[in-house]
């Protein structure tokens, strides 16, 4: 009998941690992303077709993010049957408040760039979700506007669990243990668009990963910081090259003047002591001769 | 026999050299800083008149800012290493020239930016300097003046510099040859007080 009792308590353990294996073993994906594919080009049927862009100098410049479809994807074994519903799954922060300080920030970055005379910020409210050039019309006539710079962005952000989120079945372990383990791929991505031409000018991506683990209790507040400090590491690297594709730019329009006409305003025009590879050479040769004179003294 | 071994006498630290050289490098990563520096012929009628010796700091693109750093670096060594004084004097009011020079001379320029102005001061003095030396450095000396010389005039009678006029100027951005005069002429201009003010007092 006791033998019959221990042998059925046994069964139910193992039977119990397999169960709390399966349940530990669940991951969720969270993916947040726009496109602006879907917003310049929601119609694939119609397509626009780019003229040659005449860019006037100084340029004035907005920055906008690209509004999405809300396409927010989740995937993933459902939480309910969880020893603890303790969490809501990704947390996505990127509130207006924080798109406006990224937009500052790329703002700033060009603001001491000679041929850039303002640059606008325009709030996500002022763009409709598949607007297409219409829309960046609009925002051209109420802005004053040539040149539009889109950010656009797609964060995917994977939680598993190890296997120490067994100990949640002692609760405390619930709390105490960081027993998940997120993982939170951000790409941003710039393209700079020429509005009244419909020409895509160049285009510069940012990307990061950024690893973190929380406990079942503080998962969506490390999700939400995660979410925050993958988009600020983006951002960083978005803006280094955005400085390169810049440059390159630069020179793809002295390279190809019939596809980029540039033309400065009769107000403008930008000054710079810069001195050329002649003048360059004589300094160094100067420095030279003053170090082998040396050398040679000695 | 007693062989003695050629010894080179230590080389003094640029100190204000690496000083203007580190403060146009932190400028040209801060974007906040080239926003609040630039020579912007705006905000200079607005009265941020300091735009006027700031502007010297700010650069525009990587090539821009190499260019001048490394020809500042090795013309402010080269005088601060020779013991030529005054380097620290000379660009400040080299500084302040070049941006009165933009300001006066060139109404057409909203926005100005480069040290190559001040590395002219520099370059232009280290010469100076030189020519009352002797041996190989004077005469290196004098062959540097001589290029000068020449390279600025046709700079200014054709009003762009030997790349620009070999490549093409791009419409955004013109090189500003007076900015390179400004600088010459400060440093003779300093070189001539100072030597002004050392022959009163040898009268005296």
């Amino acid at each position: 009998m006791a033998h019959t009792w221990k042998k059925s308590m046994l069964g139910r353990v193992v039977a119990m941690a397999l169960l709390s294996l399966v349940i530990a073993a669940c991951a969720t994906t969270t993916r947040n992303a726009t496109s602006v594919v879907d917003y310049l080009y929601p119609d694939s049927n119609k397509a626009e077709t780019p003229s040659v862009p005449v860019l006037t100098l100084p340029l004035r410049v907005a920055i906008a993010f690209t509004p999405g479809d809300s396409s927010v994807s989740r995937s993933g074994t459902s939480r309910a049957v969880r020893p603890l519903n303790l969490r809501s799954g990704g947390q996505f922060i990127l509130t207006e408040k924080k798109r406006q300080d990224l937009m500052q920030e790329v703002a700033n970055h060009f603001k001491k760039y000679p041929f850039v005379k303002d640059i606008e910020i325009i709030p996500s409210a002022y763009l409709s979700p598949r607007g297409s050039f219409a829309n960046l019309d609009q925002i051209k006539t109420m802005y004053g506007v040539s040149v539009i710079v889109l950010l656009s962005y797609d964060q995917t952000q994977f939680t598993d669990e190890g296997a120490l989120s067994l100990t949640y079945w002692t609760i405390v372990g619930a709390y105490l243990v960081r027993g998940e383990k997120n993982d939170t791929h951000t790409m941003l991505d710039a393209v700079v668009y020429d509005i009244p031409s419909r020409k895509m000018l160049f285009r510069a991506p940012g990307t990061s990963l950024v690893k973190g683990s929380a406990t079942p209790v503080n998962l969506s507040e490390q999700q939400r910081a995660d979410s925050e400090a993958g988009f600020e590491r983006a951002a960083k690297e978005m803006i280094a090259n955005l400085d390169e594709q810049l440059s390159a730019f630069r020179e793809k329009v002295k390279e190809r003047p019939t596809e980029f006409k540039v033309q400065p305003s009769a107000q403008y025009r930008g000054g710079g002591g810069a001195l050329d590879a002649s003048m360059l050479a004589l300094v160094v040769v100067l420095g030279g001769g003053f170090l082998c004179i040396r050398q040679r003294r000695a | 026999m007693h062989t003695a071994t050629p010894r080179l006498i230590p080389l003094r630290i640029p100190l204000a050299t690496l000083l203007v050289c580190g403060a146009a490098g932190v400028v040209f990563a801060q974007p906040h800083l080239q926003a609040l520096l630039i020579y912007d012929r705006a905000a200079i009628d607005e009265g941020e008149i300091w735009r006027l010796i700031t502007g010297n700091l700010v650069h525009f693109s990587p090539s821009h800012f190499l260019y001048d750093v490394v020809a500042l670096f090795v013309a402010g060594a080269l005088m601060e290493i020779r013991g030529y004084r005054h380097f620290a004097i000379l660009c400040l009011v080299s500084a302040a020239m070049i941006g009165a020079t933009v300001y006066v001379g060139s109404p057409e320029l909203s926005v100005f930016g480069g040290l190559s102005g001040i590395v002219m001061a520099a370059f232009t003095y280290a010469c100076l300097e030189g020519l009352e030396e002797t041996g190989a450095w004077r005469r290196l000396c004098w062959v540097a003046l001589i290029f000068l010389v020449i390279k600025m005039s046709i700079e200014m009678a054709l009003g762009s510099s030997f790349e620009s006029l070999a490549e093409g100027e791009s419409p955004s951005f013109v090189a500003v040859p007076s900015t390179h005069v400004a600088g010459a002429v400060t440093a003779l201009i300093l070189f001539a007080s100072t030597r002004l003010a050392g022959f009163r007092k040898t009268r005296s």
